[in-house]
């Protein structure tokens, strides 16, 4: 940023009234509304009047639009340029396997900070879309393992739950094989699988077998 | 711009970034944006009182065991509050 000095109504006036000025401006604030707003601050009228001068009028704010307002405009786009810088130097020095929250990583990011600072505008873009790709590379490898990690849980699930159905169709057969009702339907030679089936079915379930379906 | 709002102006933009007492004086000179020269020592004093102020805080690199700063969520407010001005 270039140190600058304003002769102007607007350009002498306190730091804070002309940023607030250029964020109105930035935010499409009119020019009535402006003056109106700019004339009535007790700052503006008491170094109006230790000027000797009139209320800031349109064509002072025209003036300001092309001098000061344009200058701020500049050194936003400046301070955002660094902020991304910082933040690529903080992922550079993350990536390195700094603890982002550490003193090293700090340090490690202001000595990225100083290269990167005096490096021209095409190598630092270049870097960011080096770090942007690998970033998402890793985000990719990151869900393949997750669904990996999914998928073996779902398999212990599974593997859990048949498990569970032998262990509690064997604790079945012992409670019924010592029914005498359920033995001689289990040995009855006269009826067929299926109608052995159906009627062990009923006979251990009750109401529940009812509403079952085929393939059970 | 005095030289406390500078330093702001000099760390808020660059956090995490962590800089000595004489990077940020050599910075800030070489920005010309001081009407006069700064030392690492006039730079440490109004560290200081920052660090007071909560607006930037101290860590000891653990290699070297020297001091180094960096703006705090405070310090990068008050930066933004004021019109981000920043130096290069």
């Amino acid at each position: 940023m270039i140190t600058r000095c304003y002769r102007s109504k607007i350009g002498r006036l306190p730091f804070a009234v002309r940023n607030e000025l250029n964020e109105r401006i930035r935010d499409g604030a009119q020019g009535a509304e402006l003056l109106a707003w700019l004339n009535g601050l007790k700052e503006t009228k008491r170094i109006l009047r230790e000027m000797k001068s009139g209320e800031v009028n349109a064509q002072n704010l025209t003036d300001w639009r092309s001098t000061g307002y344009k200058d701020w405009l500049e050194d936003q786009g400046e301070a955002d340029r660094i902020r991304r810088l910082a933040e690529v130097s903080q992922t550079l020095a993350a990536a390195a396997g700094g603890n982002v929250a550490g003193v090293g990583c700090s340090i490690a990011t202001a000595k990225i900070m100083d290269a990167l600072e005096s490096a021209d505008d095409d190598k630092v873009s270049d870097l960011a879309t080096a770090l942007v790709k690998l970033r998402a590379s890793e985000n990719a490898a990151q869900k393949v393992a997750l669904a990996e990690e999914k998928n073996a849980l779902a398999k212990e699930q599974l593997s859990l739950s048949r498990a569970k159905f032998e262990r509690d169709t064997t604790r079945l057969f012992i409670k019924w094989a010592a029914n005498k009702d359920a033995l001689a339907l289990a040995t009855d030679r006269r009826l067929g699988s299926d109608e052995k089936t159906e009627r062990l079915g009923r006979l251990m379930f009750g109401d529940l077998w009812e509403g079952a379906e085929d393939g059970r | 711009m005095n030289l406390k709002q500078l330093i702001i102006a000099f760390l808020s933009p660059r956090y995490p970034a962590a800089y000595t007492e004489a990077a940020i004086a050599q910075r800030l000179n070489a920005s010309q944006m001081l009407d006069r020269r700064c030392s690492a020592e006039d730079v440490a004093d109004d560290l200081r009182a920052l660090h007071k102020l909560k607006m930037v805080d101290l860590q000891i690199d653990p290699m070297d065991n020297s001091a180094v700063w960096q703006a705090t969520e405070e310090g990068i407010k008050k930066w933004v509050l004021e019109g981000r001005v920043t130096v290069c």
